[in-house]
């Protein structure tokens, strides 16, 4: 038995697949964000009153008003490259922690590095699944 | 000086590099000392002294990944964060970001993030601070 392999086809065949792999693997790392951000995982070392009246300590998660929790965005650059930002105005105090002047510190939390653990194997197997 | 570091190497190194930068802590029985501080684990510290300038916080051990040579032997990976904290409030972190990366090339490491200068905010009272994350090989 013989095949016709056709070098263009197989090109964009392939190409599909990457990227539907891909369009998933973004698509769940977006939700996979967005439940650790929820996740009551975070050593805290202050009881903190949230806007709604209620106490939080330790653990906790990173959601008071839920503006930061909205403010996570995906842009895609290229077909092949997504990228995610947080805007909220205190995103970057959140991930990296800080000091008060009273010198107590307020310890980073990384909603990021978690998700991204998987990341490779999760698009492997959705690789996989296309071929 | 080795592409491995033990720990008490990277922090002499470290401080050697930093030295020039650095304020002063003066504790409550009136010594002084560099303002560099190492910690391996939550910042616990038994006393907090009265800092003028600039503090580094070195935090070894974030993460550890291990990397088997020939022989059976393995290299460990670590990834460690220098935060500094500028504890003048009438002065910037804002020139200090060049100084930080020239000083750690004489070293060993890479550097592999650089955060954003997270400048003081009246809601959060914090002080201005700006995170240097890094690798190192050590031989353990």
């Amino acid at each position: 038995m013989a095949t016709l392999i056709n070098p263009q086809q197989t090109k964009a065949a392939l190409q599909g697949i990457l990227t539907e792999a891909l369009e998933v693997v973004v698509r769940d790392l977006a939700n996979a964000f967005q439940n650790l951000i929820e996740a009551n995982i975070y050593d805290w070392p202050n009881t903190t009153q949230r806007q709604n009246g209620s106490t939080v300590s330790s653990p906790r998660n990173i959601v008071d008003t839920g503006e930061f929790k909205r403010s996570q965005r995906l842009d895609r650059l290229n077909p092949h490259i997504f990228q995610f930002v947080w805007d909220a105005q205190y995103a970057a105090y959140i991930y990296y922690g800080y000091r008060t002047l009273g010198g107590q510190t307020l310890p980073g939390r990384d909603w990021i590095t978690p998700a991204l653990n998987d990341l490779r194997q999760n698009f492997a197997r959705e690789v996989a699944r296309r071929v | 000086m080795s592409s491995y570091l033990t720990i008490i190497e990277i922090r002499s190194a470290i401080a050697t590099a930093l030295s020039s930068l650095v304020g002063t802590y003066t504790y409550s029985n009136g010594a002084t000392a560099s303002a560099f501080w190492v910690t391996e684990g939550p910042d616990n510290r038994p006393e907090q002294p009265n800092v003028m300038g600039i503090e580094a916080v070195l935090s070894l051990d974030t993460s550890t990944d291990y990397q088997e040579l020939f022989g059976g032997e393995f290299a460990t990976d670590r990834t460690a964060t220098l935060t500094l904290y500028q504890w003048d409030v009438s002065a910037s972190l804002r020139s200090v970001e060049r100084t930080v990366l020239k000083a750690l090339r004489g070293i060993p490491v890479t550097v592999t993030s650089v955060s954003p200068r997270l400048v003081r905010d009246v809601r959060l009272q914090n002080l201005e601070s700006q995170v240097f994350t890094f690798r190192y090989q050590s031989p353990n």
